[in-house]
């Protein structure tokens, strides 16, 4: 009687830790938390219409310059990382950041002017990159408390 | 014979057990009086009622307690959970409360009773009205609902340009010994939320959080494990963007095994505010409040309520990591 409970048992914790397995490699999707460098949060969003969340990260001289303390683009580095929004599976009202969509760069150029390019994903449709920057560059850094 | 000496101790017994009972009353405390100083308004009358009958004998003043509930030593038992009641959500003091405050218990109401969690089990096996059916957490769920139908959000900036900010010599510190932690800037952003109540979260986790939750070993968390969340207002930008207005709250939680054992490990701290005052009057304040909406979440995270769901594609995602690392 031990034996077949101890086959029983073993059984059950093959089958059960290959059926987690298989599941999860059919299903193909991992947890992601966005890996931002030297960068640093700035801001989020998100937008109902779009159904997107976002969050915004850049260097030292990004954020200065959208905290209005200069008004040069030199050394400006910025990411814009989109997701889209989805319920949250833990909380009934409330919203989270669920799949990546989208991540976009701001950089300074050479000539003074800055640059956009998409790193992942494409750029939102009907929008030029020119918006694409000017929507970035319009966002105010979050305020903690000192 | 032995059982008839066994049944003539029954009386005994008996008369000691009542002898106890009444002993027990010299130490028996009533519940403190508290005043009604504004009750909640303009909710429909079929939630009120629920509401009355389900909820106001632990989170209100108006406890209508029964004679059994004032007896020694189960009094005890219902006065500590008036007491944790009354500290988590009070409707006999609702004018506390600013609208947003308001609108995220209701989501919390419906949440608990949701989860099976509210009225708490305990009571409603010695008290069966107050159980809710299915059709009254729906009417809960409802009304819930239709408060964020009503949320008024702030015209972009406005809340910026208003904040005041506060230069602390020292950081404040929780009850239970957290300290408010600046660094929690240079921890990585594992997740954003908002709650249709009027506020917008983004979540930070520290390094140990973050390989925890990468390697799928949160079950338990590793002790250093370390999350804040910041809360802010929402603020609606000309685009239609909702971004961060004005500072509401930073909240953490720490892991620690040995120093949390009250609140399965973990260690809460809330700082309100731009002075970033701390909640709680003492180091309960946590089993008071926070750990009993966190356990639902014991088996599918480990306590947090945000961790990163899984629906990234793990392909695009490994593709676009070799793009950027080139």
């Amino acid at each position: 009687m031990k034996k077949i409970l101890s086959v029983l048992f073993l059984c059950s914790l093959i089958f059960g830790s290959c059926s987690k397995n298989i599941s999860d490699k059919e299903n193909g999707k991992i947890r992601f938390m966005f890996e931002p460098g030297e960068l640093k949060f700035i801001s989020s969003s998100f937008n109902t219409d779009r159904q997107t969340m976002s969050a915004l990260y850049g260097n030292k001289e990004a954020l200065s310059l959208l905290e209005g303390a200069r008004h040069s683009h030199d050394r400006v580095s910025l990411k814009l990382v989109t997701y889209k929004m989805m319920e949250d599976p833990q909380y009934f009202g409330s919203k989270v950041n669920g799949e990546l969509l989208r991540v976009e760069t701001v950089k300074a150029g050479g000539d003074g002017k800055l640059d956009y390019t998409t790193e992942y994903g494409e750029i939102p449709s009907g929008e030029s990159r020119e918006q694409r920057i000017a929507d970035i560059m319009d966002t105010d850094p979050v305020n903690f408390p000192q | 014979m032995k059982l008839l000496k066994r049944i003539q101790l029954i009386p005994t017994i008996f008369i000691c057990i009542v002898v106890g009972l009444i002993a027990l009353q010299f130490f028996n405390r009533t519940i403190e009086q508290k005043a009604v100083t504004g009750h909640i308004r303009n909710v429909p009358k079929q939630v009120q009622l629920i509401l009355e009958r389900s909820c106001f004998n632990c989170h209100s003043n108006e406890q209508r307690l029964s004679f059994f509930d004032k007896i020694a030593p189960v009094s005890w038992i219902v006065n500590r959970d008036i007491n944790r009641a009354r500290e988590v959500m009070n409707f006999s003091e609702w004018d506390k409360l600013s609208d947003a405050e308001q609108k995220s218990k209701f989501y919390a109401i419906y949440n608990m009773v949701n989860a099976g969690k509210m009225p708490l089990p305990s009571y409603a096996l010695t008290h069966p009205d107050s159980k809710l059916s299915a059709v009254e957490v729906a009417t809960i769920k409802l009304y819930a609902l239709s408060l964020s139908a009503k949320d008024g959000l702030l015209p972009a900036r406005q809340g910026i340009a208003n904040v005041i900010e506060t230069t602390a010599a020292l950081a404040p510190v929780s009850p239970n010994g957290i300290p408010y932690n600046a660094d929690f800037k240079n921890w990585k952003v594992i997740g954003m939320s908002t709650l249709i109540d009027n506020t917008i979260r983004v979540i930070y986790g520290n390094d140990i959080a973050v390989r925890a939750i990468e390697e799928e070993n949160f079950h338990p968390w590793p002790d250093g494990s370390a999350v804040a969340k910041a809360v802010f207002k929402q603020t609606r930008k000309s685009n239609g963007d909702i971004v961060p207005g004005d500072f509401v709250n930073m909240q953490y939680m720490v892991k620690d095994g040995k120093t949390f054992k009250e609140t399965e490990g973990w260690g809460f701290a809330k700082f309100n505010g731009q002075d970033l005052k701390p909640t709680g009057k003492t180091a309960l304040f946590a089993q008071q409040s926070c750990i009993s909406c966190h356990r639902q979440l014991a088996e599918s995270t480990g306590y947090l309520f945000n961790v990163p769901p899984k629906v990234s594609s793990k392909r695009m995602i490994q593709q676009y990591l070799k793009t950027v690392q080139k």
